[in-house]
């Protein structure tokens, strides 16, 4: 994580030169991202995969927060329907039906070198990518003057059903192919009964 | 007014801890969890993309992230319940069939 | 003059006999298997007497006159095409290849039909005759061949019917012949002839180097290219011809057993008798005399090689001949004897006289196969005795044999008017008349001459000495003797066990008495146990058809000086007969060599010297045969032991043969068997085996026990291994991106 901290050192940096503390959607940005950050490390710290999930939660409600800021507002919209409603109520429903909630020991056993390496190279890949975001992004500002209407539903939905057409039928089968995988997948083999999971 | 290179940061933060999740926790839904860390931190990248652009590329491909998303915990959770039941164990070092 | 014919049945006859046999001999009655045998060779003997005097015959009429030699042709396909390579099975019957036609087929077939009468007991019977055809095929080839490569085939094929035919009882079991020792036999004449091979091998390769083709025929015609200069292994210069006739000569060298490659035919002997006749006297063994004279235009443009061939000849004649004189062995005797005769042939081959050399080996191949056939009858009626001390007496009991050994012992012997006489003065006659620029102003002509008399009269003592003790005398050994009685009774009842089937039918098998059974059904009566097994008439027919050939064929190669007498000119049918192709190379000498060559040896003209040598010869095979005959007449008497004592070093050398197989074993095996054995132990076990073979796998081994426990099976570690890699291509891409951006 020395990686981090010397990225969020940069990053500081690059905060120290934009004189626009005193910009709200400047606070709004880092509220939310603070706090989806604060999410992300609740997500893989905590023993306990329903506080874990919580803190996913809290996360993706975040993020949420940051496409209004970008303006997206139907995404946010979606961010949090979907995501936080649906996918995390399935998470929850599955979390609980395995029900081993007592917490995980951080296996120290076998295969812990390997992992420690995956961690090292993680922290190279962060300190790259954030080498790269920070350079890219110099000079530039999301600030530029939008379109009226720019990311609500009109838009994205004439964006949608226009250019994506083919991709958006083709996510939507891919949709039903997974619903239709799931329940094969957790069908009980012949005696069993068919057990809805969500 | 927010700079690219911190809507890009921040992204680029939350898809490494995802990352880091997945690497190194056990348990195979908080690995899951870890998964959907990942794509958000993209989805936020490809919205900030959009932003700065000022088109709907990016929240277009967002969209179907989302579906995409969804889609993958259906499966996935499928899958961890479906070795739940055959190994009493959703952790994932103790799933190792592969190795014989 | 040359017309096509289809000439490929001749060979192709025997080789599908040979098939059958080989393939399907198991399941055949004996009876098929000889029909199938004799039936195909016959086949290719009515094939080749019709192409030779049908077809062949009135070519050579036509053709008189000219420098062309009558030929029968036929292209059968095209075997080798590359480049500007095309090689066809190309076949070519002309008046020399007619002469070995003729020799192969029909005392090919001679000694298939004899071998029905002497392998009868033998129990892989299919296999025998299967081999035996296979030789036949492959001679046919080699004689029949039209390019060099295609001699080789039939050169090569050949060889290897020898060495499986030399090893034909490699199972056999018993004290004095193990089957090891066949075995090992079979392997040492394969293993000498690889020498010779190889430089026949490397002959080729020069030749074609030279000349850009194999085709005998175009070969004859590139003389400028064979006169080119080489320089082999930085020496030189030496022409094409030069060379590749010296390679081409050690081929022959092995084959045809000279000096110093001889070694391997004596041993060759332990084959079955037969087979000693077909192969290692009458016909493989002259494919080099064969080979040189097909060859004469090449050895004729360079007169040192061919000075090089007479000389070794020459050699060979005497030393073999000398070894005759003290081996006990009957077969030795007669394996000594070919490579002295052999020797002789190359004499006139060497000194350009091809037609006495091709005449030679005409009638030697009778009256030598008659000679070794006649040795099987012996052995066979003493249930496999070979040593002369253990014969004697067999004159009475064995009289065909004895009539036709005594012919053929007079031919070879060189008493007139014997076919072998007429041969064997010519060849003298022109060692000492040569028509070899190399020889001709030199002592060496009458060296030669000299040396080859010297063998004429060693051959004849030897002869006689053979003769006098197989069937003159008493019978000696540890077998009691047959009385006269038994024998006669034999004598009378043999035809009745023979024609009722006991050698063909299934009696001797059903009886058990496959391996050694002689005493088994065939003759009625009691105490056979020491009695002669007498030949049926399947083996005593070729005896007297052979012994005919012995005794009359020497008229179709009368002297010159004979002919002078009589006042016919032209009276030696055989060198008129063989001229337009032996006269080629000649005539290129002529032409190419310029006057170097000795047009005429004065001396050649001289029928008065002629007619005097012709005496002399005489009078040598004579004296030396009566010596023998003296000597030997009632067993080795007490003269022999006497000169035999006094002269008791020459003794023991000639019978320990000159200790060249010991010589060859310490200098040559023994050196190669330790290589051999540093090589295994170094190269093989340790080099190949330990670090190549094992070694590979050890190491893929040991790398697979270290990879795998990167394969744990838990599925985040395989991640681990993905985020490394992507890790690297973005360090990779930003590192580039960088630098080549932002600077």
């Amino acid at each position: 994580m020395s990686s981090a901290l010397m990225s969020s050192a940069l990053m500081s940096s690059a905060l120290m030169s934009s004189a626009m503390w005193s910009n709200p959607v400047q606070w709004a940005f880092w509220l939310l991202g603070g706090l989806a950050l604060l999410g992300a490390l609740g997500t893989v710290t905590r023993r306990s995969p329903v506080q874990a999930a919580l803190f996913l939660v809290l996360t993706l409600v975040a993020t949420g927060g940051l496409f209004l800021v970008l303006h997206a507002s139907f995404l946010a919209a979606m961010q949090v329907l979907v995501y936080a409603g649906a996918v995390m109520v399935l998470f929850l429903f599955v979390v609980m039906s395995v029900s081993h909630t007592e917490g995980e020991t951080l296996g120290l056993a076998q295969g812990t070198v390997g992992k420690l390496i995956g961690l090292a190279a993680v922290g190279v890949l962060g300190h790259q990518l954030l080498r790269v975001c920070l350079t890219v992004g110099d000079g530039t500002s999301v600030g530029a003057a939008l379109p009226g209407g720019f990311g609500d539903v009109r838009s994205l939905g004439r964006w949608i059903f226009s250019r994506y057409l083919l991709p958006f039928e083709a996510i939507s089968v891919l949709l039903l192919v997974a619903i239709v995988a799931a329940v094969a997948i957790t069908r009980r083999p012949p005696r069993g009964r068919a057990e809805g999971e969500g | 007014m927010v700079p690219t290179s911190q809507v890009l940061g921040l992204a680029a933060l939350l898809f490494c801890i995802g990352l880091a999740g997945v690497i190194v926790r056990r348990n195979l839904l908080i690995v899951m969890m870890s998964v959907e860390l990942m794509l958000n931190a993209a989805n936020l990248a490809l919205v900030g993309f959009a932003r700065v652009r000022g088109d709907l590329e990016g929240q277009g491909l967002a969209f179907l992230i989302v579906a995409l998303a969804a889609a993958e915990a259906a499966v996935g959770l499928a899958i961890v319940v479906s070795v739940f039941r055959s190994r009493r164990t959703v952790y994932a070092d103790e799933v190792t069939l592969l190795r014989r | 003059m040359t017309k096509t014919f289809p000439l490929l049945w001749i060979p192709l006859l025997p080789l599908l006999g040979a098939a059958i046999n080989l393939l399907c001999g198991r399941v055949l009655s004996r009876r098929a298997v000889n029909v199938v045998a004799c039936g195909s060779v016959a086949g290719a003997l009515g094939v080749v007497v019709f192409a030779v005097f049908g077809r062949l015959w009135p070519l050579v009429g036509a053709a008189e006159g000219t420098h062309l030699p009558a030929r029968l042709v036929q292209t059968a396909y095209a075997w080798i095409t590359a480049g500007s390579v095309d090689l066809p099975v190309g076949l070519v019957c002309d008046p020399l290849s007619a002469v070995m036609l003729l020799v192969v087929t029909l005392v090919g077939f001679l000694i298939h039909l004899y071998s029905t009468g002497y392998m009868a007991h033998e129990r892989d019977y299919a296999r025998f005759f299967g081999y035996l055809n296979l030789f036949t095929g492959a001679m046919l080839i080699l004689v029949l061949a039209d390019n060099l490569p295609l001699l080789f085939v039939g050169w090569e094929g050949v060889g290897v019917c020898s060495y499986l035919l030399i090893g034909f009882w490699y199972d056999k079991d018993g004290t004095e012949r193990l089957g090891l020792a066949n075995a090992m036999a079979g392997r040492k004449a394969f293993l000498v002839n690889r020498v010779g091979d190889v430089a026949f091998l490397l002959g080729m390769l020069v030749l074609f180097a030279a000349t850009r083709t194999l085709s005998i025929e175009s070969l004859a015609l590139r003389a400028s290219d064979l006169l080119l200069p080489l320089h082999p292994l930085g020496l030189g210069p030496y022409t094409v011809a030069g060379v590749a006739g010296l390679l081409l000569f050690i081929g022959a060298m092995g084959k045809s057993a000279q000096i110093p490659l001889y070694v391997w035919l004596p041993d060759a002997m332990a084959g079955p008798t037969p087979v000693s006749a077909l192969i290692h006297a009458a016909t493989m063994v002259t494919a080099g005399v064969y080979m040189v004279a097909r060859m004469n235009f090449l050895f004729m443009l360079s007169p040192a090689v061919m000075g090089l061939i007479a000389l070794v000849g020459a050699t060979t004649a005497l030393f073999a001949a000398s070894i005759g004189f003290a081996q006990h062995d009957i077969k030795k005797v007669l394996a000594y004897s070919t490579i002295s005769q052999l020797g002789y042939m190359f004499v006139a081959v060497g000194v350009g006289a091809f037609s006495a050399g091709i005449f030679h080996l005409f009638t030697h191949a009778f009256f030598k196969a008659c000679l070794f056939l006649g040795a099987g009858a012996i052995i066979h009626a003493l249930h496999d005795e070979q040593d002369l001390r253990q014969m004697g007496g067999l004159r009475r009991p064995l009289a065909t044999t004895h009539w036709t050994f005594l012919v053929s012992t007079l031919a070879i012997a060189g008493i007139p008017p014997l076919s072998g006489f007429f041969s064997k003065d010519e060849i003298l006659w022109r060692a000492i008349a040569t028509a070899n620029p190399a020889l001709g102003s030199t002592w060496l002509p009458a060296l030669l001459y000299v040396m080859s008399l010297a063998a004429a009269l060693c051959t004849a003592f030897y002869m006689f000495r053979l003769y006098g003790l197989v069937f003159l005398g008493e019978r000696r050994g540890t077998a009691p003797a047959s009385s006269h009685g038994h024998a006669g009774g034999h004598v009378g009842g043999h035809p009745g066990g023979h024609a009722g089937g006991g050698h063909a039918g299934g009696g001797h098998a059903g009886s058990g008495h496959a391996g050694s059974g002689h005493a088994g059904s065939g003759h009625a009566g009691s105490g056979h146990a020491g009695d002669l097994h007498l030949p049926g008439p399947a083996m005593e027919a070729p005896l007297i058809v052979l012994a005919g050939g012995a005794a009359l064929l020497g008229l179709l190669g009368l002297p010159e000086v004979v002919g002078s007498w009589l006042g016919i000119e032209h009276i030696n049918l055989f060198e008129r007969w063989l001229a337009p192709v032996v006269d080629q190379g000649a005539r290129l000498a002529d032409r190419w060599a310029g006057g170097q060559r000795v047009a005429a040896n004065a001396l050649a003209e001289s029928h008065g010297l002629e007619a005097l040598l012709l005496l002399l010869s005489v009078a040598v095979a004579v004296g030396s045969s009566a010596l023998a005959w003296k000597l030997y007449r009632a067993g080795p008497s007490a003269l022999v032991e006497r000169l035999t004592a006094r002269l008791r070093w020459f003794y023991r050398l000639v019978l320990n043969k000159y200790w060249v197989d010991e010589l060859y074993d310490w200098t040559i095996v023994r050196p190669y068997k330790a290589l051999a054995v540093v090589l295994f132990q170094l190269v093989d076990r340790l080099v190949i085996d330990r670090l190549g073979v094992h070694g590979t796998a050890r190491s893929v081994d040991g790398v697979g026990r270290v990879l795998r426990r990167l394969q744990t099976g838990n599925v985040q570690h395989y991640v681990v291994g993905l985020v490394i890699g992507i890790t690297a291509l973005v360090v990779g891409v930003v590192g580039a991106a960088l630098l080549g951006g932002g600077g």
